[in-house]
């Protein structure tokens, strides 16, 4: 029984297994196809002494996928090599169309691609005796983009010292171009002309030149791939696009069509001389509609001449006298004679390991793909290639399955140590020295932040001021207390002020601890709106102060986790911000907070406040939002209402907004104070090109990125993160870059930055219009008298 | 046929076509085609060496393999379109008579592309042709 139909008689029965093994759906095709593979492997291996090899490949487990999987092999059979790969090439126009099954593809998924590769020959099988171990050799035939490939003893050809494994990797694509060209019967010095500038176009250019072709242009549909082209040997490079040149005054002699597109042929027939010849050797998948034969060919003695590579024989034939490895020798002596360089064609060396982001770029259209490669040296060797034995279950594969569950929603989440992302994001200045602080404002936040100055290693609480002697009091502990600004701001002990007061008061305060010549630490936000911002930050560069504003939930570990990630390229560019926040707060808080401590109405006003629960507690995670994706907002548009608040309280307590980053992200954050049952939680959902952060218990992450630790394709938490006091570690890197001498990281400008967006915000709200950031920060500034 | 001058023009065209079809001597070949414009062309391919066989419309047409020469005299786009679906691996196509703007969709990936043939286009003949004509026409009637 052949494989085929070993297959087609198990299908039935793994299906009835798979259900009652209740398996999800999405998984079903993927493992059966798995299993039989597998199963088939150990057959043929039990048959030679049960000797198998562990590798991996490039899987596409549906149309517009494709992950790493596990790949298992019998040791090499009679007549048979097994070579482990170097490079494997990718053929960008017709895997793009594979992978996204375009018109006239059939392929089956889950599917295997590849077509041509180079690499070394690890066992040898019975029979073989021109091959050795060890022998470079290069794969003439389709094979797999795998780390492993049985390869057929007649395909598997020598490779001389003088050919490098990445060009040699070509062999297969080579063969398929030169049989074309050889089609085309192109004699020295005839004009030809390519119309593709693909991979196998500027491999066409590359062996015309070599066939003898006098000049040859290149036609394509853009200049994009004009220095590709001109480098590989094009005497002229015409851009359809601008349409500056009448393709049919071309007179080619040979025209080679390779382009992938219908439309295209007419264009290679037009730019053929009379009783010239026309190579079809891309795969114009898709119909001509409407052709005149007579137009097309017959008046003009136009020659179609079809050139597919299976057409090439294995054993010559007087009608097709060049065989496979006739053209697979002629191939290798142009690469032994350096005449043919596709290398010089490959702009990427792909980790196979991101195979799956490759894939998602190149089915998105990337026309500037050209020549790619998947460098199998990028895996540790225990990945690419070990042996293995029949009896060795292939564990992975009922893990690795549910990766290829559609609806598994990120729930199979990974849990493996990640050094790089969790450790050092507790870490505390170690410099020596101590900032004295003066605390001006003791209510519910100013108990809060004299709690953290006496956590923190490097600073001191020397002074309390509030206009209510109780509470500077109660804070002030054995430290300096008094009802007065100005006493505290006047004494010599005090080296920075961190100011508590309601929103209003941030301004005038600020600006006498700036004239006092103190240091400030600004509880945030920076002020109640960004004219008094703008002119506390003046204050602070005239006296020459350090200003920072009191953003303390960014040294949260998950948030300095995900920064890393953004970092590390494994979100790649950020396409979408997605932030939800919910609070539900008591009535009691507008008038007074979340502790009680002080009864004020100020929460509840619009003048004193700045604004409700965007500003009051949202402005926490619009900084965060801006440091780990480390970019600005630039548009927003808005809604905002007072819905459940008790009556007389001016301040929104639910906002909406929209709105657009400067690398182009589009963003929405939601906030609302009135959350029964969802006292804050916080969800943030970064997504990336690469990947996807969810920051929403458990923290996890989703990349296609390769990294020390991590499986492309696959969710990964981000594990035990060590605990923070969050206002401690602010203050303390605020006391350290003071006592270093160096700008805080939340300095004046990131304070002022999202003061300008939530200005940005509010006036959207209030107008019913997009703003611009930007504008508003004109506005402002000129407000402000700058 | 009329083995006469007035022939010369059109044996011309058939000589010009067994010409671009670079006949190989022995080969099968299938005309399809009726009329004194397809008896010419017989007459020209069978004298380049071509074994040919005469068939009036498409129902007539052999099993693919049978032959690797297929010659279109028709110029009816669905006959030529029959050709291209119906012809064995790397077979040559020759396309001799005006299609007279009639159009056809086609998929040439699948016919063309992918079996490796060769599409023929056989214009006017030049005076080569003709002389050439002449001396056939010349042949046979000694």
């Amino acid at each position: 029984m052949d494989t085929d139909a070993l297959k087609a008689r198990l299908r039935e029965p793994m299906r009835r297994a798979m259900e009652i093994a209740h398996v999800p759906p999405g998984v079903r095709p993927h493992l059966q196809d798995r299993l039989l593979r597998s199963g088939l492997a150990r057959v043929r291996a039990a048959r030679q002494g049960g000797r198998m090899w562990r590798g991996v490949e490039v899987y596409w487990p549906r149309p517009g996928a494709a992950d790493l999987g596990l790949l298992e092999l019998p040791a090499a059979g009679a007549g048979e090599v097994l070579v482990r790969s170097a490079f494997t090439v990718v053929s960008p126009g017709t895997e793009r169309a594979l992978l996204n099954l375009l018109p006239g593809i059939t392929a089956k998924f889950p599917f295997r691609p590849g077509y041509s590769g180079a690499g070394t020959v690890i066992q040898v099988g019975r029979g073989v005796t021109d091959l050795r171990v060890g022998d470079r050799v290069a794969c003439g035939e389709t094979i797999p983009h795998a780390s492993l490939a049985l390869v057929r003893h007649g395909r598997a050809f020598p490779i001389g010292n003088g050919v490098s494994l990445e060009d040699a990797a070509f062999l297969h694509l080579l063969v398929i171009v030169q049989q074309g060209v050889r089609k085309g019967r192109l004699q020295p010095g005839e004009r030809l002309v390519v119309v593709g500038a693909g991979l196998l176009g500027l491999l066409a250019v590359q062996l015309g030149r070599c066939s003898g072709a006098g000049a040859v242009t290149v036609v394509a549909a853009s200049s994009a791939k004009r220095e590709l082209a001109l480098r590989s040997g094009a005497a002229r490079f015409i851009d359809l696009q601008r349409g500056d040149v009448e393709v049919s005054a071309l007179g080619a002699d040979v025209v080679i069509e390779v382009t992938g597109s219908p439309e295209a042929l007419a264009v290679a027939a037009r730019a053929a001389r009379p009783g010239g010849r026309v190579v079809l050797l891309g795969s114009t998948r898709g119909i001509n509609r409407g052709v005149d034969f007579d137009a097309l060919v017959r008046r003009r003695e136009i020659t179609l001449i079809g050139a597919h590579i299976s057409t090439v024989p294995d054993v010559p034939t007087p009608a097709a006298p060049y065989s496979y490895a006739a053209e697979a020798r002629t191939a290798l002596s142009l690469l032994e004679a350096q005449q043919v360089r596709p290398s010089l064609l490959v702009q990427e060396h792909v980790d196979p390991r991101e195979a799956g982001l490759f894939y998602r770029r190149l089915c998105r259209g990337e026309r500037d793909i050209v020549g790619a490669v998947f460098d199998w040296g990028c895996l540790d060797e225990r990945e690419r290639c070990r042996r293995s034995f029949v009896l060795v279950p292939p564990r992975d594969l009922l893990r690795k399955g549910r990766a290829y569950d559609q609806n598994d929603g990120g729930l199979s989440v990974l849990s493996r140590p990640l050094p790089w992302l969790t450790e050092g994001l507790d870490t505390l200045p170690t410099t020596k020295g101590v900032l004295r602080f003066a605390l001006v404002g003791c209510g519910g936040m100013g108990a809060r932040h004299a709690q953290a100055l006496r956590a923190a290693p490097n600073t001191r609480l020397v002074a309390t001021m509030d206009p209510n002697a109780a509470l500077a009091r109660e804070l002030a502990g054995d430290a300096f207390w008094t009802t007065r600004l100005d006493e505290v701001l006047a004494r010599p002990d005090v080296d920075a002020v961190l100011v508590a007061t309601p929103n209003h008061l941030h301004h005038p305060v600020g600006i006498a601890a700036a004239r006092a010549g103190k240091h400030i630490v600004m509880e945030k936000p920076l002020a109640h709106d960004l004219a008094h911002a703008d002119e506390l930050l003046a204050a602070c560069r005239a006296a020459n102060v350090v200003l920072s504003v009191g953003y303390s939930f960014r040294y949260a570990p998950e948030i300095r986790a995900a920064r890393r990630l953004v970092e590390a390229g494994l979100v790649g560019r950020i396409l979408s911000v997605q932030l939800a926040c919910y609070w539900d707060k008591p009535p009691s808080y507008y008038g007074s907070g979340y502790t009680n401590r002080v009864h004020s109405g100020w929460r509840a006003r619009r003048n004193q406040a700045g604004g409700g629960v965007m500003l009051m507690n949202m402005s926490h995670q619009l900084d965060q939002v801006r440091y780990i994706v480390g970019q600005d907002v630039t548009h927003v548009t808005a809604a905002e209402g007072t819905l459940d608040a008790p009556a007389g309280v001016a301040v929104e307590d639910v906002i909406s907004v929209a709105c657009v980053f400067q690398g182009g992200a589009v963003g929405s954050f939601f906030g609302t104070c009135f959350a029964r049952g969802l006292e804050n939680q916080i969800d943030l959902r970064i997504v990336g090109d690469a990947g996807t952060i969810v920051l929403e218990r458990p923290y996890r992450f989703y990349t296609q990125r390769a990294a020390p630790g991590v499986i492309p394709g696959r969710w990964h938490s981000f594990g035990k993160l060590p605990p923070v006091d969050v206002h401690a570690a602010y203050l303390a890197w605020f006391a350290d870059a003071v006592l270093s001498g160096r700008p805080p990281e939340i300095d004046g400008a990131a304070g002022r930055a999202v003061q300008a967006w939530m200005e940005a915000i509010y006036e959207a709200a209030e107008s019913g219009r997009t703003v611009a950031v930007p504008a508003i920060t004109r506005v402002a500034s000129a407000a402000s008298g700058r | 046929m009329k083995a006469s001058a007035e022939c010369v023009p059109l044996l011309a065209r058939g000589v010009r076509a067994a010409s671009r079809a670079r006949v190989v001597p022995g080969e099968n070949a299938v005309l399809v085609g009726t009329g004194e414009f397809a008896e010419v062309a017989r007459i020209a391919f069978a004298e380049a060496g071509a074994v040919v066989t005469m068939v009036p419309g498409i129902d007539g047409l052999p099993a693919p393999a049978e032959a690797s020469l297929l010659i279109d005299a028709t110029g009816d786009p669905e006959v030529i379109l029959t050709l291209l679906e119906r012809a064995a691996k790397t077979a040559r196509i020759v396309l001799m008579e005006t299609t007279r703007g009639r159009t056809v969709d086609v998929d040439f990936y699948r016919t063309v592309h992918l079996r490796g043939l060769e599409v023929i286009g056989v214009g006017e003949p030049e005076p080569t042709d003709v002389a050439a004509a002449e001396a056939l026409l010349a042949r046979i009637r000694a």
